[in-house]
């Protein structure tokens, strides 16, 4: 059982980190996020061996936390409900290079499923099968949000390159 | 082989790319200095994909942790009471944060309290001893 959370969840926790801080948009809270998951997912250890697809469970525990800290500290964030929160990589905290700055700056302004869907496929390389476990949604939906997302940044993409600013 | 990569741009930016087609690209722009606009894309992704945490720690791990601490404070809680019955003084707190050095005078403390269930040891030298213990304490808590 301790081996299947050292094999199958220890590896992952990166993977929920990054994920986690793009919702959060905050290092140690994001962090702390983590660290509770994982306490949670060891705590269940025992059903490990039965899941089927543990790292779409894992960021799903993930992002079902993040939201409800979300929920929790909405009016600390003047949100009126987590539908409301982008998703980002706020370049500020990130050590991104000057020039790769403006592709943050777009993800930033992406609707929250385009933007996750983009995070779990591009940034993480989730299967559809993967993706549509964490979100809950259908792999058709993974595959019509995931077009929709990569012509929406590329637009954008074209947009900067011409007129030097983004939406 | 660039002609190959144009291909499957082409692909990518329609949807239909599986995910080792994606892979191959991601993993040939790492490598690849180009700097046209599909270049900077997947180098502005990679960047992305760097960012980790440092210390998220294994939750296993920490449980462990926080056993030896308690073990720590009930062993120093126990030594304070035993010090201020032979001292007549208010018993001091110390608590240690180091997990190691918790075990260790954890063991040590529980050594010799068994020795001095076990009897026949003079009772002068048993308040040696835990002076000299005390001191340690208060010098890992220094630390």
């Amino acid at each position: 059982m301790a081996n299947h959370f050292d094999t199958h969840i220890m590896p992952l926790a990166q993977q929920m980190y990054r994920y986690a801080y793009a919702i959060l948009k905050h290092r140690e809270q994001a962090k702390d996020v983590v660290q509770d998951c994982l306490l949670k997912i060891w705590d269940k250890k025992e059903i490990l061996s039965q899941i089927d697809n543990p790292r779409g469970w894992a960021m799903r525990i993930t992002r079902n936390h993040c939201l409800d800290w979300v929920k929790t500290n909405r009016y600390r964030l003047n949100l009126v409900d987590s539908d409301n929160l982008s998703i980002s990589y706020n370049p500020e905290y990130l050590q991104f290079e000057e020039r790769n700055i403006w592709l943050a700056k777009i993800l930033e302004k992406l609707p929250r499923k385009q933007a996750e869907v983009f995070h779990l496929r591009e940034i993480e390389g989730f299967s559809y099968q993967e993706i549509a476990d964490t979100l809950d949604i259908s792999i058709h939906e993974v595959k019509v949000v995931l077009h929709r997302t990569r012509q929406n940044v590329r637009e954008n993409m074209i947009k900067i390159d011409s007129y030097g600013i983004a939406n | 082989m660039e002609s190959q990569i144009k291909n499957l741009l082409e692909k990518y930016w329609a949807g239909e790319t599986s995910l080792e087609e994606e892979k191959a690209l991601h993993s040939y722009f790492e490598k690849n200095l180009a700097t046209t606009q599909d270049a900077r894309y997947f180098k502005a992704i990679l960047e992305i994909k760097r960012q980790e945490h440092p210390s998220i720690k294994n939750p296993k791990k920490e449980n462990t942790k926080v056993w030896y601490k308690a073990a720590a404070v009930i062993t120093i809680g126990v030594l304070a009471a035993f010090w201020s019955i032979q001292d007549n003084q208010k018993s001091n707190f110390y608590e240690i944060d180091d997990p190691k050095k918790a075990l260790e005078l954890t063991q040590t403390v529980f050594g010799i309290m068994s020795n001095k269930i076990d009897q026949g040891r003079d009772a002068t030298a048993q308040f040696t001893k835990m002076e000299e213990i005390k001191d340690k304490i208060i010098e890992a808590n220094e630390n």
